[in-house]
């Protein structure tokens, strides 16, 4: 066998691999050394280039390692946000690590290695070399959900996480099995051709039902969303936001691309399926949410209810919903870490924010905080002119014209509740009478982070049409 | 189709002075605020009054000019602009909101000279008047509904401006809750109007509607229709969504007066105006905003009578004067609407400026009982409030008159009203007489009732304040003669004594609402029923709140349950609790929480530290229990659930 | 090994792994959680064995029951706490368990009995051992050297979660 070795493809991954690997080093010598680790420095170089390489080379696609790696405009775009998002995190965690006292190198080291997982998550259609790298994410945000590992509640988050991921991983490859079985193929886009025209093989369906359950647990929908809420809750508030934002656009790359190839020769189950996940992850993500007192909680329910809100986007796969997934996907990732970044910017030494009494007339206090956090929110309820009501709207639009009406009602509902708590932050946040007047600490990584997402929720929200257009175009291939 | 660049000036203005206010205010002395403020409304207003001028320029049938500004978005089969539109209904909407606005501005100089959030006041009217100015102007339903959502946030801001008090605090969620209740309904006609336009601009739409029309889809139409005017329930407080506006009057009354009553609770209407195209294709659609305004225009009236709180007594009239507007564009009548929408600007505003005034001078009493014999103390103020009482109760010749009797005869006359709605509105007249006077009648005339510790600071406002309303008097008497019926007209040998409806004519022509004709001898007739209702119901005031002050008590004690229901409005508030807010809290409470979140039931309320202590017990009992074993379990009902297919296929 | 043979051990297998696999799950003794899964984890390999996958069933044997088992009973053994530990969990509802695994059970026959199945025939079965190397290091590179970084993360991780902590100040 030919070996198909490209490395034009796999550019990304070298570069993540390389700093993965520096990072590793230079942690170990500045830790003999005693000196402060400046691995977080060398995170944002490498985040900086795995952004940057798309918008180099956008455009220039190649498939390499047999077939196996493709490094189409979709992986591009997702490399970008990845990228993106990896950045936004190296900006925000310092504070909240230190406030902890555990501002240590390894989560950098994590967030690159789960950032290379996903990476490669994003660009192959091989079911194996998908699942090694998925396991590759999983396993660093495992770690990462746990750092504060004195804590119990941080334990029991990456506990909970790991047994659930675990559970999720099996059915996953349980699938794969069945697929393998049916169709002598591990490759999605093969797979898609060996059942084209035969009659349905149940084994087949049945592998990619339950590979469908391994991406649902993965973006938390109902029914496989319970370890969530807790996981979100206990985890280190940057890990929780790395969690509610890239591994659920990891994930719902991996799930498009599954996805289409699946969904060709059997569109009635597949449909129905996500019709009945996207209806429960939508109802019961947004009505936790009324309820919750604290706030990484609330966000997490949240973070459900806005993957059931996408959900519709996949439903309406026809009618340009992927591409208004990836739009919404950027848009989500800017506001949701704003969310999770002013929260650590709130907080106190030894004592972060969870707690919606914590945040009480914090806005008089830290006027511009509370300002990006009304961005911020707004654009999570879809109020314009924030990036999100665009996100919304194109979800909802497509999913109107691909029928499902009664879906897109619900959805419209929904946010209307979502106002709600959302709505509540804000009261507390500036209808209180704060209840100490110290305020917090000054971060100026974190001040940049939220200058950067309040500029670009902004920005999507009065100048969308350039990222609708680039991700219609990312898209064009796959569909 | 003309170019006017300089539209986009009419809501720049107001947002430079809210972003200087919101920014610096903070730091800058009380006149520099106000100044600031007021500079850019009345900037905004001029601005106004030229493009008024230049639009009078044009050619009737071709009154259409627009300021593109910038392409919004223009990609996947969606194209949106920013892009301002003047026409005769955004001009007289226009001059309005600015107009009104400006002079809210400076009667709040003197009304909120003392309190401590001063620029955050003015940053946020500023901002108001730029949110409905984008709303008025927007010639797509994309950047309308900016503007709608805009100005939903600053009435939110600004009922709940005095937060340290919870139950204000509450009014503006309230308020913004239910708005966005109605907003769900908006954003669905929107989308559902991409999908059967392909196009969200008002000049296309129009297009599309007059030379295809008949082939769209009737039902369609319908829905969008239907959902548009959900939004419009909610932003225009009618029934079942206008619960949140008498709540409103938590905020102050200078915001009472320009956002709840002249310019933002009447979006809704102005939507139909704008769209009165799409609402004639769809009659079921019509039927309903008809009969619901109707209803509204009635119950509100109703409720209206058993109030006590001046500024309440007020915000029912206002749902219920926003009914009879409905009621005029349910009936196809849409000049006529338009024409009571800016009479009642003028008085409405005027009656919530007298009353800010008396209850300056009240220091802060709302309640009539505690006032009376007020007219002795600040004559401007009571004058002024008996023009606007004169005016709304439909005497001629003043303003409320030729609007509201417009719209009484053309929910007769028009063929998608009847004698029903007629005879709504004649009733709902009656009443609006009465209960006006009645507040007239309480506050103004009779004993002082008001303790002694307020009575000697009694005084007429200062002239920053009465001149606005000496203005908005003046417009309340002279606002309405620019659309006087033919009837009249002729009477003093005038033709064409309906300017009005001339000049908006061009806008609602192709609508083709069939108007049934009737001798003049009838609208005479129609209008002395209308006219004589409103005096019978100034002499039942008279005679009970003048002359039997006793009655009223007797009255009261004799009907007692249906005093107590009107009192108590209906007890629709409780009803929405125990129908809407209750269930939702409680599914999500009791049935979903207890299925995952077993353990913070109990906690529910529990102050913070409490929850710690809590929080640590919980971890320990869950960690024991293992209820990861329950997480597991619903991950593989959900792997069954979507197997479950492979069963049953 | 004629089919009788091949079906008698394939059963014998399965029967095995399943029960001890129930006994590991339903005991409430750690102990014998932990030998219940040593005949688990060896009936598998039995099974790779008659599926003539040669490779896999000496690593099943090497890695699972030689070491990460091994481990797991030394790390019972090791620590007095969980040597003594009852598993006894009255919140595990065996019923509501036993319900889904059966209707789980029933769409997996349905799913096995409702396929077609490719019956490869006539082909001998050869060792696998060198055709895995070959395929690792041509065609299936990549998933290999990935494969090789995820050790790698999985040791950072443990590395971190289990290295004793050094107080500042």
């Amino acid at each position: 066998m030919k070996l198909d070795i490209n490395y034009f493809v796999i550019l990304p991954q070298i570069v993540l691999t390389f700093f993965f690997l520096l990072q590793l080093v230079v942690d170990a010598y500045s830790r003999s050394t005693g000196r402060k680790s400046y691995v977080g420095y060398l995170a944002l170089v490498g985040y900086a280039l795995l952004a940057a390489i798309p918008v180099v080379v956008w455009g220039v696609t190649d498939t390499g390692f047999n077939g196996m790696v493709l490094f189409d405009k979709f992986a591009q775009f997702m490399d970008f946000l990845f990228g993106i998002v990896g950045i936004l995190i190296v900006l925000i965690a310092p504070r909240y690590l230190d406030d902890v006292g555990r501002d240590r190198g390894e989560f950098y080291i994590l967030l690159t290695a789960s950032l290379l997982g996903m990476s490669i998550m994003v660009s192959t259609t091989n079911l194996i070399l998908f699942l090694i790298a998925l396991e590759i994410m999983s396993l660093a945000v495992y770690v990462m959900a746990g750092f504060e590992k004195e804590k119990g509640r941080s334990v029991e988050a990456a506990f909970k996480y790991f047994i659930m991921g675990g559970v999720a991983s099996a059915v996953f490859l349980f699938g794969v099995a069945l697929v393998y079985a049916g169709t002598g193929s591990v490759d999605a886009s093969l797979i898609a051709k060996k059942v084209a025209g035969c009659k349905v093989l149940p084994v087949v369906l049945g592998g990619l039902t339950l590979v469908l359950a391994g991406f649902f647990f993965k973006i938390a929908a109902v029914p496989f969303h319970m370890w969530t809420p807790d996981s979100y809750e206990g985890a280190p508030t940057p890990a929780t936001a790395f969690m509610a934002v890239g591994v659920k656009a990891a994930a719902f790359a991996g799930l498009m691309r599954i996805l289409i190839v699946s969904v060709k020769p059997y569109p009635l189950v597949i449909e129905a399926i996500l019709w009945t996940v996207a209806f429960l992850t939508m109802l019961i993500g947004n009505f936790m949410a009324v309820i919750q007192d604290n706030l990484k909680r609330l966000l997490a329910y949240s973070s459900i209810a806005h993957a059931g809100y996408m959900l519709l986007g996949l439903l309406a796969y026809k009618n340009g919903g992927l591409s208004a997934v990836l739009f919404y996907l950027l848009v989500y990732a800017f506001a949701d870490i704003g969310a999770f970044a002013v929260l650590i910017a709130l907080g106190k030494d030894g004592e972060p924010v969870e707690y919606i009494d914590q945040i009480k007339g914090k806005a008089s206090i830290h006027p511009l905080l509370g300002a990006a956090m009304i961005i911020f929110l707004f654009s999570l309820a879809g109020v314009p002119p924030t990036a999100g009501f665009f996100g919304k709207l194109f979800l909802f639009k497509s999913a109107i014209s691909a029928g499902y009406i009664w879906l897109a009602v619900l959805g419209i509902l929904t946010s209307v509740v979502s106002l709600y708590y959302y709505l509540r932050v804000l009261v507390y946040m500036y209808m209180y009478e704060p209840s100490d007047v110290v305020p917090a600490r000054q971060s100026v990584s974190v001040g940049i982070g939220l200058a950067v997402m309040s500029f670009f929720v902004l920005y999507l929200g009065t100048v969308p049409a350039k990222f609708i257009d680039i991700a219609i175009d990312a898209l064009k291939k796959l569909v | 189709m003309n170019n006017i660049y300089y539209l986009w000036l009419i809501p720049f203005f107001p947002l430079v002075g809210f972003i200087i206010n919101g920014l610096f205010g903070k730091k800058l002395p009380k006149p520099v605020i106000h100044w600031v403020a007021n500079v850019a409304v009345w900037s905004s207003f001029t601005v106004a009054v030229i493009a008024f001028f230049d639009l009078l320029k044009v050619v009737p049938g071709q009154r259409i000019l627009v300021d593109p500004v910038y392409r919004w978005i223009f990609t996947g089969g969606l194209a949106i602009d920013i892009k301002f539109l003047l026409d005769p209904l955004s001009a007289v909407m226009i001059l309005v909101v600015t107009g009104v606005g400006a002079l809210i501005h400076v009667y709040s100089i003197g009304y909120m000279h003392d309190d401590p959030s001063y620029y955050r006041y003015f940053a946020y009217l500023n901002l108001f008047i730029f949110s409905m100015s984008i709303l008025v102007l927007a010639s797509n339903i994309v950047l309308m509904f900016v503007g709608w959502e805009g100005v939903g946030l600053c009435s939110y801001l600004l009922i709940g401006f005095w937060f340290e008090d919870e139950e204000k605090a509450y009014a503006g969620r309230k308020a913004f809750i239910t708005n966005r209740i109605g907003d769900f309904g908006f954003i669905l006609g929107i989308l559902l109007m991409l999908v059967i336009f392909k196009t969200l601009d008002f000049v296309e739409i129009n297009k599309i509607l007059i030379y295809h029309g008949e082939t769209l889809s009737v039902t369609a139409l319908t829905l969008i229709a239907i959902f548009l005017f959900i939004g419009a329930t909610g932003k225009s407080a009618q029934i079942p969504l206008y619960v949140w506006l008498p709540d409103a009057m938590a905020g102050p009354t200078p915001v009472s007066a320009l956002i709840h009553a002249a310019t933002m609770v009447t979006a809704g209407v102005y939507m139909i105006g704008r769209l009165n195209l799409l609402y004639a294709h769809a009659p079921v659609a019509m039927a309903i905003v008809a009969a619901v305004a109707g209803a509204t225009a009635f119950f509100a009236a109703t409720m209206a009578i058993t109030q006590n709180d001046i500024k309440k007594v007020l915000a029912y009239s206002t749902v219920s004067q926003l009914g009879y507007m409905f009621m005029a564009m349910g009936v196809g009548a849409f000049a006529a609407g338009i024409f009571h929408l800016m009479t009642h600007a003028f008085f409405k505003a005027l009656l919530f400026l007298g009353s800010g005034s008396v209850i300056h001078a009240m220091s802060g009493i709302q309640d009539m009982r505690q006032m009376g014999g007020l007219k002795k103390y600040m004559p401007v103020t009571y004058w002024t409030f008996l023009t606007a009482t004169l005016a709304i109760s439909g005497i001629p010749p003043f303003a409320g008159f030729f609007s509201k009797d417009e719209i009484i005869w053309s929910s007769f006359a028009s063929s998608r009203g009847g004698v029903v709605l007629w005879a709504i509105g004649v009733i709902t007249a009656i009443i609006t007489a009465f209960y006006m006077f009645r507040l007239v009648y309480m506050t103004f005339h009779g004993e002082n009732r008001s303790p002694e510790e307020v009575k000697h600071h009694i005084h007429e406002s200062p002239a920053v304040m009465t001149i606005p309303m000496v203005i908005l008097a003046i417009l309340s008497v002279i606002g309405g003669w620019v659309g006087v019926s033919p009837v009249i007209g002729k009477l003093f040998g005038v033709e064409n004594s309906n300017i009005f409806e001339e000049f908006l004519h061009p806008v609602f022509a192709h609508a083709h609402i069939h108007f049934h004709h009737y001798s003049e001898a009838t609208e005479w007739w129609f209008m002395a029923i209308s006219v004589g209702g409103a005096l019978l119901g100034i002499l039942i005031a008279f005679y009970l709140y003048i002359k039997r002050t006793d009655l009223p008590r007797k009255i009261a004690l004799k009907v007692w349950p249906l005093y107590k229901l009107l009192f108590n409005k209906y007890y629709v508030d409780e009803i929405y609790y125990y129908l809407f807010i209750h269930p939702i809290y409680l599914i999500s409470l009791l049935f979903l929480w207890r299925f995952t979140d077993v353990y913070v039931i109990d906690g529910v309320g529990v102050n913070g530290s409490a929850k710690s202590v809590r929080f640590t017990s919980r971890i320990l009992k869950y960690w024991q229990n293992g209820d990861a074993q329950v997480y597991i379990f619903s991950f593989v009902l959900g792997v069954v659930l979507v197997l479950g297919y492979l069963l049953l296929a | 090994m004629n089919g009788f043979w091949v079906n008698f051990f394939f059963i014998l297998l399965s029967l095995t792994a399943i029960l001890s696999a129930l006994y590991v799950v339903l005991t409430n003794n750690l102990v014998r959680a932990a030998f219940a899964l040593f005949f688990t984890l060896f009936s598998v390999a039995g099974l790779y064995a008659i599926l003539s996958a040669d490779f896999i069933a000496v690593v099943q044997v090497m890695i699972y029951v030689g070491g990460i088992l091994v481990l797991i009973i030394f790390g019972i053994l090791l620590t007095r706490t969980v040597f003594d530990m009852s598993l006894y969990d009255k919140k595990m509802s065996k019923f509501w368990a036993g319900v889904i695994v059966v209707i789980m059970a029933l769409i997996f026959l349905k799913v096995i009995f409702g396929t077609d199945w490719l019956v490869r025939s006539g082909t001998t079965i050869q060792p696998v051992t060198a055709r895995l190397g070959n395929i690792f290091l041509s065609r299936y590179l990549l998933p290999f050297e990935v494969a090789s970084v995820l050790l790698l993360v999985a040791i950072v991780g443990a590395l971190f979660i289990a290295r004793r902590e050094v107080k500042k100040r």
